[in-house]
């Protein structure tokens, strides 16, 4: 007979899944499944329908996955996919450089910080893009309204540097604050931050020793998620790009890559890159850690 | 004295990000609140400080603006709240480790996704010449994605999934114990979501209905790529303003809008962060 | 006190509660079995104590009796009657869970009067009950802090006087105190023993820790494996195990290799004890089993002395002694390699100092055995 722990058994009668003879439960079922059920369809018929669309055509009535090899040899794809990628980059590095020791430091040392850290992280949610690039521009403009030649208006100029804007990195470190400081912080709270440290510490290593040899190590996965989602935040971003007039990649596709195959290129390139993020963010979460998203067992 | 030291250099390690964002977002902010009280005489190019930007912002097709906006908001986000909170309990009542993984990365990528890309999807399927067009429009004949109804039901597309990554781990907090004491004591399922469950997850609902609404005010994209500005959203008419398709000599107004729609997200923030704690102190310890 | 004067009135032998009947209970979980044929009665009043190691089934079998958990087969009866259609809500039975169960919107007053609230009972009447209750446990004067404001023995004792609140046929107690520390745990030990007798409530009491269970418990249900060993008065479980596996949990237990010898008769450490229970065989090789207080010790015989060691049977030498106070606890290690354990008055233990040959010499009284191998 197999000998299982007592907090394991008690674990196992307290699921609802499981066992519902116990509180008459039965019902609840069926209603998840058609929650879940309805949800589904409102989520995946869009995407599939997107599919269809993008590979067949009604007036020829032809199947073709043309679309998808198309954008790779349309004009100016080259150019926007490199450019955004540089400064999907950037904003990864400016925004863990800022993020990563803050709420390492708030975790260890200042936890009354925690409530302004998460509202910090909550206002780019609220607060509209465009709001937000009225802003930029404005204070832009005020640079540009200085004499050429002082450092002002120099900077405001570079800033805007048409193959490499500079302020779009800056903008965006802030939009995308709130994914990534929910996926580090979903990492950080798995992981025994104070021991870790302590030991490290203890055994003589500075702290960026520390953070870069003990910490990091085990904040992996949710680096690696907020890293995923940026990227995908500074691909999918229009609003403030096409404003502030830059063609990164969003904006190509919406000026350039509409014209060229009736249409189909932008749904596809938006199907696709949709998929991709979250395939690679769930094969993410599993090279990360076994720690599972189960709820926590209270029971015992 | 080394604590002092510690906590010193603790708030070394915080004041980077903190300056950051007084920079980034403070400096933006500053600049629309300046503006949006400013206005500059195009002749005598004196800049003088004045309320009419605000109060032209109030009335007429912007007054429409913001009016529709909230409407809009309004409606999606309730339903994504609703809707959001029964997905996010049926979720962390699933017991599957990977179907949970799978829909948390979902609800976070499809939270991201809005904007452009989903509009494009939408057009696909139900926009004109869209594969299900013609199936809706026999439930619904004057349905078009263009209009308010159109882009309501586009919005809940990324609101939903902000409804569960919000109120997911409030949920998660719900000890199964709480439901087996309260049936212990004589209470039904019922009873007990009255008094036990429905008040605990209060205040992780309100706001997490709070932060869609704001979300759903906030949004751009989304709506200028379905209607292209037949319906009036304050965010396209900032947009319109920016890029000069307006009267000249009422660029500050753009300012003004703007000014509104940060009102309105201190509003939220005020409303979301005391019952943010709230939740949190019951359900998170 | 007007919480006991509504409760059901007192029968005839002057004692009120239930009976409860937990019989051939069997519950599985997918490959493992919890349960496995699982009978116990609680005579009215009682307070039981079901222990076990791990994975015995005692919480399972709790669960089951209120109603949170189905068995696949079996039923639980309380005075008579067939429980096992009940839905938990109506089973009218009172838990104290191991931790976290108090309902943290509310207050320590709010939490003892939800379960009158569910009755309807007045808001007046509620406050009142739950500040007699509350006083009863040791809790006067709490009722308006909330849940986080307080420790996790304060906890405990809200949980208490929630379940009792209920006036409930039976109180049921999953390890209430196994998160507290250890003053807190003894204090409270104590607390909960004096209000269930004073109430007179049935109760089944789920612990992994033994002393705890023979000090508070009327009888002590010893599990294992999904199966009831044995259920009788903590003297009894001690002195008269009726089975090897009570013998070796309860409590500290030698086994000491012998023979059996003659119809009940067992050789060991070169005498001969009169066997109790089951006897095995003549010439059965097997284990005699015996309590520390039960061996004596002697020194080792002239002739071990002379070939410069201890040889003989039962001859060995002391290994550790461990001072507990009034008695002192030698380990043996014999020629053999057993490890035996003898408690000895102190006073007399320092005449067997560490490294000194000594001889087993077990009382004169009957032992158990279990066979070997």
């Amino acid at each position: 007979m197999t000998t299982i722990s007592e907090t394991e058994s008690a674990a196992a009668v307290t699921t609802p899944a499981r066992d519902r003879r116990g509180l008459g439960l039965r019902r609840v079922r069926w209603w998840r499944v058609v929650v879940l059920g309805v949800l589904a369809v409102y989520f995946l018929v869009p995407l599939a329908s997107t599919f269809w669309f993008t590979v067949y055509t009604p007036g020829t009535h032809t199947f073709s996955l043309a679309p998808y090899g198309q954008m790779f040899s349309a004009q100016g794809f080259g150019t926007s996919v490199r450019m955004t990628v540089e400064i999907a980059l950037v904003t990864i590095v400016i925004l863990y450089l800022l993020l990563v020791p803050a709420m390492i430091a708030v975790q260890l040392r200042l936890p009354k910080l925690k409530p302004v850290l998460e509202s910090l992280a909550m206002v780019p949610l609220v607060l509209s893009p465009v709001a937000l690039v009225v802003g930029v521009q404005t204070v832009l403009g005020w640079g540009l309204d200085q004499d050429p030649g002082t450092p002002l208006f120099q900077l405001a100029a570079d800033l805007q540097n048409q193959s490499f804007p500079l302020i779009l990195p800056i903008v965006y470190v802030v939009i995308a604050l709130p994914f990534a400081y929910r996926s580090l912080e979903s990492g950080l709270r798995s992981v025994d931050l104070k021991t870790l440290v302590e030991a490290s510490r203890g055994l003589g290593a500075s702290w960026p020793v520390t953070i870069w040899r003990a910490v990091l190590p085990n904040l992996r996965s949710g680096l690696l998620s907020g890293a995923i989602l940026t990227l995908a935040l500074v691909f999918g971003e229009y609003t403030i790009s096409s404003i502030l007039q830059f063609l990164p990649f969003s904006v190509w596709i919406v000026q350039d890559g509409q014209g060229a195959t009736s249409g189909q290129l932008a749904p596809a390139v938006s199907l696709l890159s949709l998929l991709l993020s979250w395939a690679v963010l769930f094969l993410v979460s599993f090279l990360g850690g076994r720690r599972a998203v189960g709820r926590p067992d209270r029971s015992s | 004295m080394t604590r002092l030291l510690k906590k010193l250099g603790a708030w070394g390690a915080v004041l980077p990000l903190l300056g950051y964002c007084a920079i980034a977002l403070g400096f933006p902010v500053w600049a629309i609140l300046w503006e949006g009280l400013h206005q500059t005489n195009p002749t005598t190019q004196q800049t003088t400080v004045t309320f009419a930007n605000l109060t032209a912002s109030w009335h007429g097709i912007y007054l429409t603006g913001l009016l529709t906006s909230l409407r809009l908001s309004l409606l999606s986000s309730v339903i994504s709240a609703v809707v959001g909170l029964f997905a996010a309990y049926a979720i962390s009542q699933s017991r599957g480790r990977y179907f949970k993984q799978a829909v948390l990365t979902a609800s976070g990528v499809l939270a991201n996704f809005g904007g452009i890309p989903l509009a494009f999807c939408f057009i696909a399927t139900i926009g004109t010449g869209g594969v299900f067009l013609s199936w809706i429009q026999d439930v619904w004949p004057s349905f078009s994605l263009e209009t308010f109804s159109g882009v309501a039901l586009v919005y809940p597309y990324f609101l939903v999934p902000l409804m569960v990554l919000t109120t997911l781990p409030a949920l998660d907090g719900l000890r199964e114990q709480w439901k087996e004491a309260s049936a212990n004591l004589g209470g039904t399922s019922r009873q007990y979501w009255r008094h036990v469950g429905g008040p605990l997850l209060l205040p992780a609902a309100l706001g997490g209905f709070v932060l869609c609404f704001g979300s759903a005010f906030a949004a751009y994209a989304t709506a200028k790529a379905l209607t292209s500005g037949t319906v009036p959203l304050v965010t396209t008419q900032i947009a319109n303003i920016l890029s000069g398709n307006v009267i000249a000599g009422e660029d500050n107004l753009g300012m003004a809008l703007a000014f509104n729609t940060i009102i309105i997200c201190g509003l939220m923030m005020a409303v979301y962060l005391p019952l943010r704690k709230r939740s949190a102190k019951w359900l998170e310890s | 006190m007007s919480v006991i004067a509504s409760a059901p009135a007192q029968d005839a032998a002057g004692t009120r509660g239930v009976s409860l009947e937990l019989s051939g209970l069997h519950r599985s979980f997918g490959a493992t079995h919890a349960l496995a044929g699982f009978d116990l009665a609680l005579a009215p009043g009682e307070l039981v104590a079901m222990l076990g190691p791990s994975g015995c089934g005692k919480t399972t079998a709790l669960r089951i009796v209120a109603g949170f958990d189905r068995p696949d087969q079996g039923a639980v009866s309380l005075d008579g009657v067939d429980l096992t259609p009940l839905p938990a809500n109506k089973r009218d039975m009172g838990m104290v869970f191991q931790s976290y169960s108090l309902f943290p919107h509310l207050t320590a007053g709010q939490n003892v009067g939800y379960g009158p609230r569910l009755r309807k009972v007045s808001a007046a009447e509620r406050d009142r009950q739950a500040e007699e209750l509350l006083e009863l446990v040791g809790m006067a004067g709490m009722a308006g802090r909330y849940p986080h404001q307080l420790s996790g023995g304060q906890q405990q004792r809200v949980a208490l006087a929630r379940a009792l609140a209920v006036r409930p046929k039976v109180l049921l107690l999953d390890e209430p105190l196994s998160a507290l520390d250890a003053k807190v745990r003894l204090q409270l030990r104590d607390e909960i023993r004096r209000i269930q007798q004073e109430f007179g409530i049935t109760t089944l009491f789920v612990t992994h820790d033994q002393e705890e269970a023979l000090s508070m418990a009327d009888r002590v249900a010893v599990m294992r494996a999904g199966k009831l060993e044995q259920c009788a008065a903590p003297a009894e479980l001690y002195d008269r195990p009726a089975t090897a596996f009570v013998a070796q949990f309860v409590g500290t237990m030698n086994h000491l290799p012998g023979q059996i010898v003659g119809a009940a008769k067992v050789r060991v450490a070169d005498r001969d004890l009169p066997v109790d229970g089951a006897c095995p065989a003549e010439g059965t090789e097997v284990n005699v089993l015996l309590r520390p207080e039960g061996l004596d010790l002697e020194p080792a015989g002239e002739a071990s002395a002379a070939s410069g060691g201890p040889g003989g049977p039962g001859e060995g030498q002391v290994m550790l002694a461990t001072f507990l106070g009034a008695t002192t606890r030698l380990t043996v290690r014999l020629g053999d390699g057993t490890e035996a354990k003898a408690d000895l008055p102190s006073h007399r233990a320092v005449e067997f100092p560490v490294g000194s040959a000594v001889r087993l010499a077990p009382a004169p009284r009957p032992v158990l055995v279990v066979e070997r191998g």
